[in-house]
């Protein structure tokens, strides 16, 4: 299973993510991955997530988030200078395995697009809510990555 | 919306988003979280130069709270004197987004208040005063009593029109026992700034310029005290005088301008407003002004529209061509060029030169200023005296009055002193 992060508002008080379909929370957006026929498609899309911390640093960089999307705490501990966003939103990381085209769960394929960036796809065509509900299904493996190396 | 349009917006929007979660520190609050998917889209929508612009920003802020973060780790490590080279040439090229990026990679090797100082002149180039003021005030913090970063705070506020809190400050500073003859001076000029915005007691706005131009330059004659540099200085009489004249003091302002030019005579700045201050008064003497103004090559236009007005009316046509010629290197408005246009048509007619170039130049005079009576009076004319060239030709041209005010307008604008003198 790959590993990956994401950030994503915390839901009190536990160290998991909150279920949603915006851009923090554990969830997809339709534009991320516009459902067809009701279905959500492999090839079209998917949730987005970074390799590690140094890769999220390097999006940044290339200021393809805002800062608010990244909470504040990780400008303090030096990770992504200028970050402002909300303290109830968390890094979590997800899996252990390389950052490379696998699966994530039965229904779920981590699909890498550019550097340091993937989608988790839906891995074949299936009803748009089983593909949400695939996504939810994933909340408990998520856990902290705050204090993980860079890379 | 045009896509500039919308582009500005969502610049604008992120502008405001990002200073006021610094503010108000709202990453703490409990409504802070931003599960805003539109402000997302909106960042989206902005070019990659303008979110490095407002991430950069982001990270500057910290500064100001003492808790600005370095990531050294994503950037191929830079020899100091490299890095030395690259800001001087960017902050020379004024490429100011590079300059703010540059700020960021260390070794750093610029004391914090300079560094807050840069900061503040490269977001005041790119138009935003009220950041700029931010990273004013810093350096002021960061080095205490240092009379130009207060100073250049004062500028921000003026050029983001919040005259409340410049009107606060000049006041706070006229009261300051240890404010330096240079604070005094900017502080001064606020009210005259502010009463030339059309505010409220004009009066007594000028009388409260002349009031703290006159503390700075009391202090001056004390041993010791720091010496302003001379543009500063300048301003500051410009400054005075012009508001001695606004209240009818008219001796005054003169003695105010007569210590000036006895100081710098070779000002031209200074020589041409009190020429436009002799104007009603002495008009022999204002000429004799304008005249020196323009040998020593000043940089407004009206010295050298005046005087070749002057010269027209004394029918020495070549010097008043010579004088348009000049004038129009320096016009910046379309109506102040179109008035030398006119002026040039006038003396090539009363030169007998030839038909095709009168016609050119009051033609340049009306599409420049299209609405200017006098200018369209002396072409209608020129065209039926050119139509029958065997009538006796009268003097009968107009010429439009010089608008007064502004010529003040612009010619305070050109003593300002510059920004980078200011520090």
């Amino acid at each position: 299973m790959p590993r990956m992060y994401r950030v994503m508002k915390r839901a009190e008080p536990e160290v998991k993510p909150e279920v949603g379909d915006t851009a923090t929370k554990l969830g997809v957006r339709e534009r991320d991955l516009p459902p067809r026929d009701g279905n959500a498609h492999p090839g079209e899309g998917g949730m987005s997530v970074v390799s590690c911390i140094a890769g999220f640093r390097r999006r940044m960089m290339r200021k393809l988030c805002s800062p608010k999307m990244v909470p504040k705490r990780l400008h303090d501990t030096g990770k992504i200078p200028g970050a402002i966003g909300s303290q109830s939103l968390h890094l979590f990381r997800h899996g252990e395995g390389s950052f490379e085209h696998s699966s994530v769960t039965e229904q779920l394929t981590l699909v890498p697009d550019g550097d340091d960036h993937a989608t988790v796809q839906p891995s074949a065509v299936m009803v748009y809510a089983d593909y949400r509900q695939a996504l939810v299904n994933t909340r408990n493996d998520w856990v902290s990555g705050e204090g993980d190396p860079d890379e | 919306m045009s896509e500039p349009d919308v582009v500005i917006a969502a610049y604008s929007r992120w502008l405001n988003t990002i200073l006021e979660t610094h503010a108000k520190q709202l990453w703490d609050a409990a409504d802070g979280d931003l599960d805003d998917d539109e402000l997302n889209e909106n960042w989206e929508l902005l070019p990659e130069q303008l979110r490095r612009r407002l991430w950069g920003l982001s990270s500057d802020l910290f500064s100001l709270v003492d808790n600005e973060k370095f990531s050294d780790a994503d950037w191929e490590p830079i020899p100091l004197q490299e890095l030395a080279n690259r800001l001087e040439e960017s902050f020379q090229k004024r490429q100011w987004d590079e300059v703010l990026d540059l700020l960021r990679r260390r070794p750093r090797f610029v004391a914090s208040d300079h560094v807050s100082y840069i900061r503040g002149r490269a977001w005041q180039e790119l138009g935003q005063h009220d950041v700029a003021l931010k990273f004013f005030d810093n350096a002021s913090r960061l080095k205490p009593g240092h009379a130009p970063y207060r100073i250049l705070a004062l500028e921000s506020l003026k050029a983001a029109c919040d005259w409340q809190e410049a009107i606060s400050r000049a006041n706070q500073y006229s009261l300051d026992p240890t404010s330096s003859p240079s604070l005094l001076f900017r502080a001064g000029d606020v009210f005259h700034a502010y009463s030339m915005t059309g505010g409220e007691d004009q009066g007594e706005l000028a009388k409260r310029a002349v009031d703290v131009v006159n503390q700075g330059l009391d202090k001056l004659v004390h041993l010791g005290t720091e010496q302003p540099p001379d543009s500063i200085l300048v301003a500051a009489l410009v400054t005075k005088a012009f508001c001695l004249e606004r209240l009818g003091r008219f001796d005054e302002a003169l003695s105010t301008y007569d210590a000036g030019i006895q100081r710098f005579p070779g000002n031209p700045e200074l020589l041409t407003a009190r020429g436009l201050l002799r104007l009603e008064h002495d008009m022999g003497g204002s000429i004799d002004d304008f005249r020196s103004a323009v040998k020593l090559f000043a940089r407004s236009v009206w010295p050298y529209l005046e005087l070749a007005r002057n010269e027209f009316s004394h029918h020495k046509y070549d010097d008043v061509l010579e004088l348009c010629r000049l004038g129009l290197e320096r016009a910046n408005r379309d109506a102040d060029a179109a008035l030398m246009f006119d002026l040039r048509a006038l003396a090539l007619f009363e030169k007998n030169d030839s038909a095709v170039a009168i016609e050119r130049a009051f033609q340049t005079a009306v599409s420049l200023d299209p609405f200017n009576l006098a200018i369209r009076h002396n072409y209608d004319r020129f065209l039926i005296v050119s139509g029958h060239p065997n009538q006796p030709v009268s003097g009968d041209w107009e010429l439009s009055p010089l608008p007064i005010e502004e010529e003040r307008r612009v010619l305070y604008q050109s003593v300002q002193p510059s920004l980078a003198l200011a520090a």
